[in-house]
C-alpha cells in the first residue's frame, strides 16, 4: 500500500504533523477503507467495523504530533493501531459481534456466515503476531515483506509465524 | 543450508496465490507433502473471510466529519494548553529545586541580593565626595576598574582621569567649606563687636602694640584702600551707636579688625574668605555712612598736617594724633 504513494504520504505526514487539516482529510480519504476492511474481516460486522474505523483515525491524530508519526509508513501503522483497537474490543467483549441479518437468509448463507463465525472466533485465540499475520497476509493480501514492515520483524520471523498460525488455527478449529 | 519446513511451506503458499492447484504443489514437495497438505488446506478455508461487505454509505464520511473536528480542535487548543503545561512544569521545577536543595537556593537568593545591592551601592557612589560614607566604595570602584583594565595605555588614561577627578573633589570640597566658614562668621562678628566695644576703652592703651601690629601694613600703601575701606566699613556701625565718639570707635575698631586679622591667618591662607566679607560689607554701609564721615576726616586738620604722606598713615597718625 505504501508503495502506491510514497511521496504523496510523505507530505501528507509532514504537514499533518503540524496539524495541517487538509492532509488529515487525504490521509482518512486514502486509507479509511482499507482499515475499514481489516476491521470487517476479523469482526464480521459492519457498523462495529465502522465504528471501530473512525476511532482507529482518532487514535492516529492523538499520534500525529509524535516523532514516530513521521517515521513510520501509514499504512502499517494504520493496521497495528486497528489492531490494538480489536485487542481492546476482544477484551471487554468475550463473543464476537453477530454477522448482521439478511432480509431472506438461505441455507448456504447462514452455513457460510457460520464458518465464518467460527473462522474468527479461532483467530482470536492466537498469540496477538498470529493474527496479525494470517489477517494481513491471507485476508489484506499483503506480501512477506509488507508484513514484516507491519510487524517489524524480519522476513525470516514472518515466516515463522506464518507456519505456527496455520498449525494452531487448524487444530483449534479441529478441536471444536 | 537446505530450506526449513517454514520456507517450504511459504514457497507453497505462494504457488498456491498464483494459482496453482493443491496437487501440483505437493507434486514438487514429495517429502514435505503430508506436512503441507493440511496447512495448504486451512489457508484456503481462509478465503471466504476475505469476502467484505461495504460500509454504508454515510459512514466513513460521518467518521471523516468527526475526525477532522477533532483535528481543529486539537489545533487550537493544544497551545493554551501546552503553555499551561509548560507553566506547571516551571512552577513545579523550582518546587523541586528548593525541595531539593533549599541550602542552594537561599545561598543563590542571597547573591542575587547581593549583587542588587552593591550594584546599587557603586552607581550611587558615583558622585560622591570624600565626607560622604559611599566613598570609599567608589575609590575602591577605581581601582578595580584600573586593575581590570590590561591595556597600559588605556590604564594610563583611567588614572589620569580619576586623578582630575581627585582635583575636582578638592575643589568642591573647599567650595563647601568656603559657603560653610563665610556665612557664620557675620553673626559671630555682630555679636562679638558689643562686647569688644565695651572693654575698647581699657585696651586703649595697649592699642598702641597693635597699632604697630598693622604698621607693618604700610603695604596698605599697596592695599591702603581696601583696608581703609574695610575699617570704615565697621567703624559706622559701631558709630552709629556713638556718633560723637568717632575716634574712639575707630580705635576699638583696630582691635576688632587685629583680632580678626589674627585669625586671618587662618583666613590668610584662604585670603578670598576675608576679602569677600570685607568687600560684601564694605559696599553696603560704606556708601551711606562715608558721605556724613568724609565731611570729618575733612574737618580734621590732620591731613593739613601732613599733607603728602597722610593719607597712608592717616588711621595710625589720628589716634596718635589724639594720643599725644
Amino acid at each position: 500500500m505504501s508503495s502506491e504513494l510514497p511521496d504523496e504520504e510523505t507530505l501528507w505526514r509532514e504537514r499533518a504533523s503540524r496539524g495541517d487539516i487538509a492532509a488529515l482529510g487525504q490521509i482518512y480519504d486514502a486509507y479509511a477503507e482499507r482499515v475499514y476492511r481489516y476491521l470487517y474481516h476479523r469482526l464480521g460486522n459492519v457498523s462495529l467495523a465502522e465504528d471501530l474505523t473512525a476511532d482507529v483515525f482518532l487514535r492516529m491524530l492523538e499520534s500525529s504530533g509524535s516523532a514516530r508519526f513521521c517515521q513510520v509508513s501509514l499504512a502499517p501503522w494504520l493496521y497495528s493501531l486497528a489492531h490494538n483497537r480489536l485487542v481492546d474490543y476482544f477484551r471487554r467483549h468475550k463473543e464476537l459481534p453477530l454477522p448482521e441479518e439478511e432480509d431472506e437468509p438461505t441455507n448456504d448463507f447462514l452455513a457460510t456466515e457460520l464458518d465464518r463465525w467460527e473462522l474468527r472466533t479461532a483467530l482470536r485465540r492466537l498469540t496477538p503476531e498470529q493474527q496479525q499475520v494470517i489477517a494481513l497476509k491471507f485476508l489484506e493480501g499483503l506480501s512477506n515483506a509488507q508484513v514484516a514492515v507491519a510487524l517489524g520483524k524480519p522476513e525470516s520471523a514472518i515466516k515463522a509465524l506464518q507456519h505456527r498460525a496455520l498449525a494452531s488455527l487448524r487444530r483449534l478449529l479441529e478441536e471444536r | 543450508m537446505p530450506p526449513t519446513f517454514a520456507d517450504v511451506l511459504d514457497e507453497a503458499l505462494a504457488r498456491w496465490q498464483a494459482g496453482e492447484s493443491p496437487e501440483e504443489i505437493l507434486s514438487h514437495y514429495p517429502q514435505q507433502a503430508t506436512a503441507l497438505a493440511p496447512l495448504l488446506q486451512m489457508a484456503q478455508r481462509l478465503v471466504p473471510l476475505q469476502a467484505t461487505k461495504p460500509p454504508s454509505p454515510g459512514a466513513l464520511a460521518a467518521g471523516r466529519k468527526r475526525f477532522l473536528d477533532s483535528a481543529f480542535q486539537r489545533r487550537y487548543t493544544a497551545l493554551p494548553a501546552r503553555l499551561k503545561e509548560l507553566g506547571q512544569v516551571y512552577r513545579g521545577s523550582i518546587t523541586i529545586l528548593i525541595r531539593a536543595h533549599p541550602l542552594a537556593t537561599i545561598v543563590a537568593a542571597l547573591i542575587l541580593i547581593l549583587i542588587t545591592v552593591s550594584g546599587g551601592a557603586m552607581a550611587a557612589s558615583g558622585g560622591s565626595l570624600p565626607d560622604s560614607p559611599l566613598y570609599p566604595v567608589k575609590l575602591a570602584t577605581e581601582q578595580i576598574q584600573i586593575v581590570l583594565t590590561f591595556d597600559p595605555t588605556a590604564q594610563e588614561q583611567l588614572r589620569l582621569h580619576f586623578t582630575e577627578r581627585r582635583q575636582f573633589e578638592a575643589q568642591e570640597m573647599e567650595r563647601r567649606r568656603q559657603a560653610t566658614t563665610v556665612a557664620p562668621p557675620l553673626t559671630p562678628l555682630r555679636t562679638q563687636t558689643p562686647t569688644v566695644a565695651q572693654p575698647a576703652s581699657p585696651l586703649a592703651t595697649p592699642t598702641p602694640s597693635r597699632t604697630k601690629e598693622p604698621e607693618p601694613t604700610p603695604r596698605p600703601s599697596k592695599t591702603p584702600e581696601p583696608q581703609h575701606t574695610a575699617r570704615p566699613s565697621r567703624t559706622p556701625e559701631l558709630d552709629t551707636p556713638e556718633p560723637e565718639h568717632t575716634p574712639r570707635p575707630t580705635r576699638t575698631e583696630k582691635p576688632e579688625h587685629t583680632p580678626l586679622l589674627t585669625r586671618t591667618p587662618e583666613s590668610e591662607r584662604t585670603p578670598t574668605p576675608t576679602r569677600t566679607p570685607e568687600a560684601e560689607h564694605t559696599p553696603e554701609p560704606s556708601r551711606t555712612p562715608e558721605p556724613e564721615h568724609t565731611p570729618m576726616p575733612t574737618r580734621t586738620p590732620e591731613p593739613e598736617h601732613t599733607p603728602g604722606p597722610t593719607r597712608t598713615p592717616e588711621p595710625d597718625d589720628t589716634p596718635e594724633s589724639e594720643h599725644s
